[in-house]
């Protein structure tokens, strides 16, 4: 009997309504544990080069994590991956909060959804049942809307619903997928992917329990981790401030994303900052299954203006970055809302933010104006403009149609010099990090097999300082030394290879970055413990790491089938000049000679040919997927 | 607290972003130390742990923890950041 997983993924063809049942064998979650691993597997195996994003061709798979639905501390992530229509690669996107581990507990691992229903439907799988529902009361409403109505004709409010909004349905390139209403799989626009499906919701229930094979010990580090939270600082500040808290540390430094990144000093920073959310309209610490950190926000606004629903939760730091200063924008409130509308549209905040800021910078220089705006003065900190924009684009209103495409595809239309306003690696708008302070986000956004990404590996300060908790918390996977956040020599290239490999493991595995090493408090002996406990294998680190490295290099095979290669491993141009304004003025700028030179050291610790930066066919049999070597025909 | 001498120096620590609990609540303190003093051994003083710190600002330029201070410096602290 299979212990930490189920055993079983759901197969689901919306064209000819077919479901059926796999049950792979033990080597199979062996070797592709869950999440990306299984989403990847069926990318790979059916997902011929060419396939257009939102054709029905497309694979969709919403893949627990290994651990998902276990009493383990902070592993509760799932994951969607599809073709992306943002980037054109593989597209995956996790998220937290309790869909995943229902899921198992419904007696899945996962769902593999295939081909186009004739009209909106929802999927409904209560334990081993399984119904496709018509949603076409559902189409055109909000996700607070949406879930009310699923969970009164369901006759349950603990069913938990995956669905996308009005954005997803519109066929946003970067639509996102939520679930509870304040929790995301933000990037990659896999929420179109469902939209063109006509898939509206994914809501399942579960009455059953994800066996273990020592419930003692994975319970127990569940409860070592409660114990010791407040003690650990990264984990605790996370509890405590969430990510908003960095904002203004990040103002400080001069790299605060502002004004479309034309500028890293934002001066309304502390009246987006940390502090002043947690002293004005925080109302609520939440968090995830089974996880003690509870770093979510629930903000709630009741003003003259705005009055913000706390079911939407509250902004992240990428959210108030990306829809606030880079768009110029220091009203908390309307951020909030901000951020209430894009979760009830389900539409990315940083992809959309970044978007916005794209057309203020056009606006700003006469690429566009008001008459094709609608009349909407689309400047730099035009509070007016916020809201409309959002709706414009979920909805596909007049400029809104152009930008749902995403920036890369608005400066096609825009012409003229609009590119040089563009910030994006492989298509995916960046997000709110700059490498000219801590360059291993260039290798992250470059290396990234879906794009700019912020969490393809652990971030630079966390290993920089001898004896902080960040390093010592990475010394199990031979990172033993602090390397400089402004470092881009081979020593940076191997602490970043090795922290990709733990962190894509963690996507497979179900861990949350925000509770586990080295940004958070769960050690990695403990992890691998949590690991061998749930399943019962004999395991450890190494084989662990392996999975890891073997999901970056499956990315890396399906993008190469669609033609991506090492001249996409690239970074915005903005990066190879210095700071133009704060602490940083003249300062910064990453040397394109040094980048490239760590692209290449990267190739070949990575394994792959220098000059294709591509694994060969004995690379990937090393890594146990030499089948991936022949596209599906 | 060390009792001001001639050969001390007086510096203003601002603490950002919940480091202000190390110093009840205060996101301002003043404090003297030694001419000696690096910013690791202010950080120290205050009781924030090694690591709790991910970004040293002294009078408005971005500096490591081996940074030496000036009399009536500003020091800045934020706290360790990585993403969100």
């Amino acid at each position: 009997m299979p212990k930490g997983y189920v055993g079983k993924i759901l197969h689901v063809d919306l064209t000819s309504q077919r479901i059926w049942t796999e049950e792979p064998d033990e080597l199979f979650y062996r070797t592709y544990l869950g999440g990306p691993g299984i989403g990847l597997y069926y990318l790979l195996k059916e997902v011929k080069p060419g396939t257009g994003p939102l054709s029905p061709d497309n694979v969709l798979t919403f893949a627990a994590g290994l651990l998902a639905g276990t009493p383990g501390p902070a592993v509760c992530r799932f994951t969607v991956s599809a073709k992306s229509p943002l980037t054109g690669t593989a597209g995956k996107s996790e998220a937290g909060g309790w869909w995943g581990p229902e899921l198992k507990m419904a007696g899945w691992d996962a769902v593999v959804i295939r081909g186009r229903a004739s009209r909106p439907v929802y999927l409904r799988i209560r334990d081993g049942e399984v119904e496709i529902r018509d949603a076409s009361h559902l189409w055109g409403k909000s996700t607070g809307a949406a879930q009310d109505l699923i969970r009164e004709e369901l006759g349950s409010n603990s069913i938990r619903v995956a669905q996308i909004g009005p954005a997803g349905e519109n066929l946003v390139r970067f639509a996102n997928i939520t679930n509870e209403l304040a929790h995301f799989n933000g990037r990659n626009g896999l929420g179109a992917v469902m939209g063109a499906k006509n898939l509206r919701a994914i809501a399942v229930l579960g009455s059953g329990k994800v066996e273990v094979d020592d419930l003692q010990a994975v319970a127990g580090a569940t409860r070592w981790v409660s114990q010791n939270l407040e003690g650990h600082p990264l984990a605790w500040g996370l509890h405590r401030d969430g990510t908003p808290a960095g904002l203004v540390g990040m103002n400080s430094a001069g790299a605060l994303p502002t004004n479309n990144w034309n500028s890293g000093v934002f001066d309304r920073a502390a009246d987006i900052g940390g502090s002043a959310l947690t002293e004005t309209i925080l109302v609520a610490r939440k968090g995830c299954f089974s996880c003690p950190v509870r770093c979510k926000r629930v903000v709630q606004v009741d003003s003259e203006k705005f009055q913000v629903d706390p079911r939407y939760g509250g902004p992240e730091f990428e959210t108030l970055a990306a829809l606030g200063s880079n768009c110029g924008i220091g009203n908390l409130e309307l951020l909030a809302k901000a951020n209430e509308l894009c979760n009830a549209l389900a539409m990315d905040t940083i992809s959309a933010g970044m978007t916005i800021s794209f057309a203020m910078d056009c606006f700003e220089h006469g690429i566009i104006d008001e008459a094709d705006t609608g009349g909407i003065k689309l400047t730099f900190g035009n509070e007016d403009a916020l809201l409309p924009m959002i709706e414009m684009m979920a909805r596909r209103n007049d400029l809104g149609a152009v930008l749902a495409e995403g920036s890369v595809r608005a400066a096609a239309v825009f012409g003229q010099d609009s590119a040089r306003f563009l910030r994006h690696s492989k298509g995916q708008e960046i997000p709110m990090h700059d490498p000219r302070v801590k360059t291993g986000l260039a290798l992250q956004y470059a290396l990234s097999g879906y794009g700019a990404d912020h969490w393809v590996a652990q971030h630079d300060p966390l290993y920089a300082q001898a004896g902080s908790p960040g390093l010592l918390a990475l010394n199990p996977i031979g990172i033993l030394e602090p390397v400089p956040p402004l470092d881009l020599s081979s020593r940076k290239v191997r602490a970043f290879y090795y922290s990709q490999m733990l962190t894509a493991a963690y996507d497979m595995l179900g861990v949350c970055v925000f509770g586990a090493a080295a940004r958070s408090i769960l050690p990695l002996d403990k992890l691998v413990g949590v690991v061998a406990a749930a399943t019962g294998w004999q395991t450890g680190l190494w084989e662990i790491m392996k999975s890891g490295e073997r999901l970056t290099n499956m990315f890396r095979v399906f993008n190469a089938r669609e033609g991506f290669g090492t001249e996409d491993d690239a970074i915005p141009e903005l990066f190879y000049a210095p700071f133009k304004t704060g602490p940083l003025e003249g300062k910064g700028a990453i040397s394109s000679e040094d980048f490239k030179g760590a692209l290449r050291v990267y190739y070949q610790m990575a394994g792959w040919s220098g000059d294709i930066g591509q694994p060969g066919d004995v690379k990937l049999e090393e890594l146990g997927i030499g089948w991936t070597s022949s596209p599906p025909a | 607290m060390d009792a001001p001498t001639s050969e001390m120096r007086r510096l203003t620590v601002r603490l950002r972003g919940g480091l202000e609990r190390y110093t009840s609540m205060q996101r301002e303190v003043e404090i003297w130390v030694c001419a000696d003093v690096i910013l690791a051994d202010i950080q120290n003083r205050l009781g924030i742990p090694k690591g709790e710190v991910g970004l040293f600002v002294l009078d408005r330029q971005i500096v490591d923890e081996s940074a030496r201070v000036a009399d009536a410096s500003i020091v800045e602290l934020y706290p360790m950041f990585g993403g969100g």
